[in-house]
């Protein structure tokens, strides 16, 4: 895509609606002006993978990926722009954006498609052949599995630039409701009872059926043990 | 309700809240945001109370991040009490928020979903804030 720039020295004050930019890459670099609105229809299109064609008022053309951008910190827009210059051939360092397809097991149990790494750095093996996006299928996983760097299918010749161990997708099990904890808790409470011999098994799923209460299923056998007790002694 | 495990000093001066966010400006885990437009001292209890009522909202779905943590002790001085004697004790705990720090972020949810719990979280908060999507600018910071 293209880009028109206009040159500019460092203190030059820029015309409403442009923003300053710079382009570099190992050997030189080049400071220029853009129009925000034309940058920023070109950057959501293309977003960092995308080859930018910057054409200098009056001067020379170079193909550049945005290699950063600065944002107005309450208008959410850009205000500065840094392009690499890349050069044809030679092997480019990317971050590539991460997508799932597919609605994974874990997904249809309750759980969460969690992406833990938004956008994956590989190596391209040239400005052209950058992947657009990295798609990851995740129909096969369950809750608990996750899905390393190592793991995702890469277009050929492109490498990763991370650790294979790195953890990009993950589900998460199903968070509790404060009902479904409280149920838990007190599944938990009885167990403890009933294993140091507190409470009889009746009562116990009494409690879980919720018909009584703990307390009143201790109170009652507390009662009957009190009863159990005086019938002994007369 | 969040507070730091130990600290090196325990009480703090004021400080100034001038201008924007220093970091934190950009949607880094989830899906949506939270942004403050208000520069405010944020209490522990009040991130608690955003983060319940979101996670209520969401009832099981959706993953909840909370970007700002309360490291700033603030200190009362008990009441009828005259001045002097030293600094009073700490009270409560806070986060120094400025405009354009993203507070929260949701993630496994709906934009209606997320538009609904930064709703019911902002009238938690003592600021305006606005709720943010991630997009091509966060991925490029």
């Amino acid at each position: 895509m293209e880009l028109r720039a206009i040159p500019r020295t460092s203190q030059q004050k820029l015309a409403p609606g442009m923003i300053p930019a710079v382009a570099y890459n190992k050997e030189k670099n080049v400071s220029f002006a853009i129009e925000r609105r034309a940058f920023d229809r070109a950057f959501r299109q293309q977003g960092t993978t995308g080859l930018f064609d910057i054409v200098l008022e009056g001067g020379e053309t170079f193909p550049a990926l945005v290699k950063a951008v600065q944002m107005d910190k309450r208008r959410r827009e850009a205000i500065h722009a840094d392009f690499y210059l890349v050069t044809y051939g030679e092997p480019v360092q990317v971050s590539v954006p991460v997508h799932t397809t597919g609605r994974s097991q874990g997904e249809v149990m309750g759980g969460l498609v969690d992406i833990v790494v938004h956008s994956l750095d590989v190596i391209a093996p040239g400005p052209r052949r950058i992947p657009q996006e990295i798609t990851v299928d995740v129909t096969a996983l369950n809750i608990g599995d996750h899905v390393t760097a190592g793991q995702i299918r890469l277009p050929e010749g492109v490498k990763l630039a991370v650790d294979e161990d790195l953890v990009v997708i993950s589900v998460l099990p199903p968070r509790l409701t404060a009902e479904e904890l409280e149920a838990e808790t007190q599944a938990a409470q009885v167990a403890g009872l009933v294993a140091a011999g507190e409470l009889s098994e009746e009562a116990a799923a009494a409690v879980l059926e919720g018909d009584a209460s703990i307390e009143e299923v201790k109170a009652e056998a507390s009662e009957t043990a009190e009863g159990n007790s005086e019938t002994n002694q007369g | 309700m969040l507070l730091p495990k130990r600290t090196k000093y325990r009480k703090q001066f004021r400080g100034r809240m001038k201008g924007d966010t220093k970091g934190g400006d950009y949607v880094a885990f989830g899906d949506y945001g939270l942004v403050a437009l208000e520069p405010a001292w944020i209490r522990s209890n009040q991130i608690e109370a955003c983060r319940i009522v979101m996670s209520r909202h969401f009832r099981r779905g959706g993953k909840i991040y909370i970007r700002i943590f309360p490291d700033k002790p603030i200190t009362k001085k008990p009441a009828e009490t005259r001045m002097g004697k030293g600094k009073g004790a700490v009270e409560y705990w806070v986060s120094v928020v400025k405009p354009g720090r993203v507070m929260f972020e949701v993630s496994g949810v709906t934009e209606e979903q997320a538009k609904e719990a930064f709703r019911l979280a902002g009238h938690k908060l003592p600021i305006q804030t606005k709720m943010v999507k991630r997009e091509v600018y966060d991925e490029a910071q």
